[in-house]
């Protein structure tokens, strides 16, 4: 098991929770740490579950708030599951927001694999660690029953909000809840929309 | 006039643009027409801003462990947007 743990920050903290997020690297996971990290007063641990480290520079500001990076090349679901089981002793709640960013460039089997299966042995291990909550970032229209083999589901693919892309996220939503979290929300928004400042003044100085 | 004060002028006040960027599965030209599509369209297929999702996210886990709530559920559309609107910290920085 190809395991790196680093603890950025230990500062004192009045939270009295603790967090794991698996995706903190994409487009909301990276909120939700953002987010995590500006409540010290509710959470004074979050672990990141990922494939490659957040460098240093890259983490938000977190005073109060310990960030403890665990990675793992994401192959294997069992290793997966076992480093979740292991690790995240003491975490109360897990925030589930992997997915394919451009799921229309991604084979079926990479799209069931990186939104059904290894988020499902993640939260399988992390429940068994003790987490009470899970929040599941999923899709509008999540339907496990959706038939992905009709010839809409044939023509679509895996573009997002496609049969099979409702279907994965539908199976997803009930591996999660048959795990016994005390708490279990999925999140189905529609479109994602993210947002950024660009200031004009340094960029008109920086061409000069 | 000299250059560090046309700079130190023009970092004064410099302007900043409010880009809308849109993510991987939604295209820019998505991201600026939906502010407009969300006054027609049902709840269920408005816009989610990923700051007031992950805002979301987060303040409903610390509802669920604060009051023990033993609840699974699934939000979308008029729920999800509600939860949006109830925030007590929107835009993912925290504020209160």
């Amino acid at each position: 098991m190809s395991v790196a743990s680093a603890a950025q920050s230990a500062t004192s903290s009045s939270g009295t929770f603790a967090a794991a997020v698996l995706g903190a690297t994409g487009a909301v996971g990276s909120q939700v740490l953002k987010v995590i990290c500006s409540r010290p007063q509710q959470w004074s641990r979050v672990v990141l579950v990922s494939r490659r480290e957040i460098p240093s520079e890259a983490l938000p500001v977190h005073d109060g708030v310990e960030i403890v990076q665990l990675t793992t090349d994401m192959n294997d679901e069992a290793e997966l599951q076992e480093l979740a089981s292991a690790e995240l002793s003491g975490v109360d709640a897990v925030f589930i927001t992997m997915g394919v960013g451009a799921s229309s460039k991604a084979t079926p089997q990479t799209l069931e694999r990186v939104d059904v299966t290894l988020p499902t042995a993640f939260a399988t291990g992390a429940r068994q660690a003790g987490a009470k909550y899970a929040a599941l970032l999923t899709s509008v229209g999540a339907d496990s029953a959706a038939n992905a083999d009709s010839l809409l589901g044939k023509l679509l693919g895996t573009t997002a909000g496609s049969p099979l892309y409702a279907k994965l996220k539908g199976t997803v939503e009930e591996n999660l809840k048959n795990l016994g979290f005390d708490a279990f929300s999925a999140f189905r928004p529609a479109t994602l929309i993210g947002e950024a400042f660009i200031v004009v003044g340094s960029c008109l100085l920086s061409s000069c | 006039m000299p250059l560090f004060a046309l700079y130190s002028c023009m970092h004064a006040h410099r302007v900043q643009l409010l880009c809308k960027t849109g993510t991987p599965n939604t295209p820019k030209v998505v991201a600026w027409l939906q502010p407009y599509l969300d006054k027609v369209l049902p709840a269920k297929f408005q816009g989610s801003d990923i700051n007031t999702l992950a805002s979301a996210m987060v303040y409903d886990a610390e509802q669920a462990l604060t009051s023990d709530r033993q609840e699974h559920r699934h939000l979308e559309g008029e729920e999800l947007q509600s939860l949006y609107r109830d925030l007590p910290f929107p835009n993912g920085l925290g504020e209160v």
